[in-house]
């Protein structure tokens, strides 16, 4: 048994990040701009009473903005007492990985800096690359994510 | 005795917790002790308080520890017992006892055992000077025995709900608990009445709670060779003993109970909570009995606040349905209804907001309480002779924010008696009493609480200050001495062992002004002294705010903040050195449109109506009149933290939800004015 991985999309891109990780998958609505925020925040979203901030990943990753259309989702991730809300383009599916079938070693992908990506995984001549979410979120807003 | 695992951890919790109310009462008791030496009271406190944390900390294998106390408990059971006397090296070595046992305990509290810790040489200089300490002071008549599990062991004195009834009412009346034992000569053929006549006069002057054995069924004289009587009396020992010069009564005892023996004698009794009331009226000096209270995790207290802030959105929701509905036509009787069950709702919402605000809120004396102790060792290190005094330590204030509150407090107190106060020499030199003071005070004064620390010390130096800040001569004196908060300021003269390194009245503001959302000020007069003044919120979880709009989103500024709601015309307007200003009370006010501080300048300058919208803010750094689309209302808001990633510009003190859900950010006003100051974004 592997571990369960939720995929999503963004751009050409397929990332993945551990289900453990992940409290809710929501819908884009009720996202509340935020005056004086950095472009790549999509704006805020009432979680029971909880105040969350949403970021688009799309802007984070550099890629040019797009229309928000119905495939778009908001994963909601939480680790320790905070939550925060990613705007993607689609969530593709769950899916069980292999230890064996993810390379560890954190190489740059998508011209994705290494130290963002925890490990690479194929998965149906798709290359997966599996994200450190966190690292990304944690990251100061001028340092790019980008190579 | 073995526990589980999980029994452990929570004995060993509850000893964390109760050990720590437990020194912080014996630094209380130490320190009385230190001013009046003979006080009883504190003697008999603190022998019952190293008693305790020797049995418990035996009791979960902490030997160091219970070992420690120990011989505390005997030093104290030698100097109740009259047999040495309080020395003031004796008085050195209990202070660094009591410190090693906080020391001890704050290592079991990180999981370390106490058992690394080097006790002995501090043991035995204990024993030492006990020994050594000639023996002074009055005899007591009798003699005083002392442990309580002999005494109550022998079965002699059975309490029953009457007796314990009569003691509580004793203490409440202020009276002295005292146990006496007289016994009967052998000479004595018939022993009852001589018993009687003892027990007789004692019914005169004093309230006999029970006697072994029983006065009123006479019982076989043989009996009565001995007689114990429990009594509560105004009187002292000397009259109690008066009642007992009765022929062939060969010998008697008399026992002044003090807490710990009643609260033994009752709970051994009726259980743990009447000895607790017991304590409580014991503890409140005026005798009345305090209500009983628990120790609450402050996560769970967090939790029941974080649903209460929760239920007051839903509430506003409902009110909002209720005057949609009101709106319509029709169901009459359905209106009514919905707004009698809103308007409970509201109600019950608002007394529980308060209520739980309640739970939040400690008496400042958790804080004040550890200052006598500070004041003493500084102010003997400095060999400065010091007199401090303690106001308002029942006002009330957020448990949060006393914990903020403690280092920045501490450092000003620290301050007035390194810098403040002059040494004995100079104040005799200045004319002065040799005795240096210090008052520490606080009050609440609407919304906010005054925190006050007085020195009449040597003033603040305005020269150097002015000179270190380069402030010109037309600043007032006043404002001058202000500099002392400023970011930065920090006097090179400051750096000594005691004032913390440099670290100065700059970091204290900073703590206050941005941590609490509270105002420090100071004024000084040369040679006189200096006050430092500390105006803080209540609480820092609700606050009273004003709702605006502008540009779409929703803001609020805290009332707290706001001097005045105005309406500015656009003739009012004008433009005065590259910016606009308005008339507000005979004065030029700084004018600014929220949104192009917040947003940026906006192009569209003809879009402005006649009429706008301004809000009169004040702050320390002045005050500037804020233009905003539209005043929304008032409302009480629960303050939660905003993320970081949203608040970049720190233009936000937290976020907030409306009752319709809408996201609401609250506007830092000081920040806002400091980027005005600074001249914008670009400018920082």
């Amino acid at each position: 048994m592997g571990k369960k991985y939720v995929v999503f999309q963004i751009g050409e891109g397929h990332y993945a990040i551990p289900l453990t990780e992940v409290s809710q998958i929501i819908r884009h609505e009720n996202v509340t701009d935020v005056p004086t925020a950095p472009p790549f925040v999509e704006g805020v979203i009432n979680i029971g009473g909880e105040v969350i901030p949403v970021i688009n990943l799309r802007s984070r990753f550099s890629l040019s903005a797009a229309e928000i259309t119905r495939k778009n989702r908001v994963i909601i991730v939480q680790r320790q007492d905070s939550r925060y809300g990613v705007l993607v383009d689609s969530v593709r599916e769950i899916l069980d990985l292999d230890e064996n079938s993810i390379a560890p070693e954190a190489a740059s992908v998508f011209g994705m800096k290494a130290e963002f990506v925890r490990g690479i995984a194929k998965i149906r001549d798709n290359v997966l690359v599996l994200l450190d979410i966190f690292k990304v979120l944690s990251t100061a807003p001028e340092v790019s994510i980008k190579e | 005795m073995t526990f589980s695992g999980l029994d452990e951890r929570k004995l060993l919790r509850a000893f964390l917790e109760e050990s720590e109310e437990l020194l912080e009462k014996l630094n209380d008791n130490l320190l009385q002790l230190e001013r009046d030496a003979s006080n009883p009271d504190s003697i008999n406190e603190i022998f019952r308080l190293t008693h305790s944390l020797k049995s418990e900390s035996a009791l979960l294998g902490f030997v160091r520890l219970s070992e420690l106390a120990h011989h505390l408990e005997d030093v104290f059971d030698a100097i109740r017992s009259g047999s040495i006397s309080l020395s003031r090296p004796l008085m050195d070595a209990i202070f660094s006892a009591s410190d090693l046992i906080h020391e001890i305990i704050t290592r079991i509290s990180i999981g370390k055992s106490d058992e690394e810790v080097d006790s002995r040489s501090l043991i035995r200089e204990l024993k030492q000077l006990a020994e050594l300490a000639p023996e002074i002071g009055t005899q007591v008549h009798g003699a005083v025995t002392l442990d309580g599990a002999e005494r109550f062991g022998d079965g002699e004195l059975v309490l029953g709900d009457f007796q314990n009834f009569q003691i509580m009412e004793a203490l409440e009346r202020g009276e002295q608990i005292y146990k006496l034992t007289v016994k009967v000569s052998e000479e004595a053929e018939i022993k009852y009445p001589r018993v009687y006549l003892v027990f007789n006069t004692l019914e005169k002057i004093a309230n006999v709670i029970q006697t072994v054995p029983s006065m009123t069924v006479p019982q076989d004289d043989q009996l009565y060779r001995q007689l114990t009587v429990l009594l509560s009396s105004e009187l002292d020992e000397e009259e109690i003993f008066k009642a007992c010069s009765v022929d062939l009564i060969e010998s008697h005892e008399l026992e002044v109970w003090d807490k710990a023996s009643i609260q033994e004698a009752v709970s051994a009794s009726r259980g743990e909570e009447t000895a607790r009331s017991v304590a409580a009226a014991q503890t409140s000096g005026t005798g009345r009995i305090e209500g009983t209270s628990i120790r609450v995790d402050t996560n769970k207290l967090n939790e029941i606040w974080q649903l209460v802030g929760e239920l007051t959105i839903y509430k506003a929701q409902l009110s909002q349905l209720h005057d949609n509905v009101a709106r319509r036509k029709g169901n009459e009787s359905i209106k009514g209804e919905v707004e009698r069950a809103s308007d409970s709702l509201e109600r019950i919402t608002t007394e529980m907001q308060q209520a739980i605000m309640g739970t939040r809120m400690v008496p400042i004396a958790v804080l004040f309480n550890k200052f006598p102790r500070l004041v003493r060792d500084l102010s003997r290190k400095l060999g400065k002779n010091v007199d401090l005094e303690i106001h308002g330590t029942d006002t009330e204030i957020d448990r949060t924010i006393v914990e903020v509150l403690s280092d920045p407090l501490t450092h000003i107190i620290r301050n007035s008696l390194d810098h403040g106060l002059e040494g004995p020499e100079d104040r005799r030199a200045a004319e002065k009493e040799e005795v240096g003071h210090i008052m520490i005070s606080a009050h609440q004064q609407g919304g906010q609480v005054v925190i006050e620390i007085a020195d009449d010390g040597r003033g603040l130096d305005v020269n150097k200050i002015r000179q270190k800040a380069g402030i010109t001569s037309e600043v007032s004196d006043e404002e001058a001495v202000q500099h002392i908060f400023s970011p930065g300021f920090s006097t090179k003269e400051d750096i000594t062992d005691l004032s913390g390194r440099g670290v100065g009245m700059d970091v204290v503001a900073t703590r206050i002004r941005e941590d609490l959302k509270g105002e420090v000020e100071v004024r000084s007069e040369a040679g006189k002294g200096t006050l430092i003044r500390i105006l803080l919120p209540l609480t820092l979880t609700i606050l009273h705010s004003l709702v605006i709009s502008c540009a779409g989103y929703y803001y609020a500024i805290p009332v707290q903040d706001i001097d005045e709601t105005v309406k500015v015309l656009e003739e009012e307007i004008l433009s005065e050195g590259g910016g606009d200003v308005y008339s507000y009370e005979g004065r030029a006010v700084p004018l600014l449109r929220l949104d192009s501080v917040l947003l940026g300048p906006s192009e569209d300058q003809h879009n402005r109506s006649r009429e706008h919208n301004g809000v009169v803010v004040e702050q320390r750094r002045g005050r500037v009149c804020l233009l905003v689309d539209e005043l929304v209302e008032e409302e009480d808001l629960v303050i939660k933290p905003i993320s970081e990633l949203l608040n970049h510009r720190r233009l936000f003190s937290g976020v907030s939800v409306l009752g319709d859900g809408e996201i609401i950010f609250i506007l830092d006003t000081a920040r806002i004015m400091e980027i005005i100051e600074f001249g914008g974004f670009d400018a920082i």
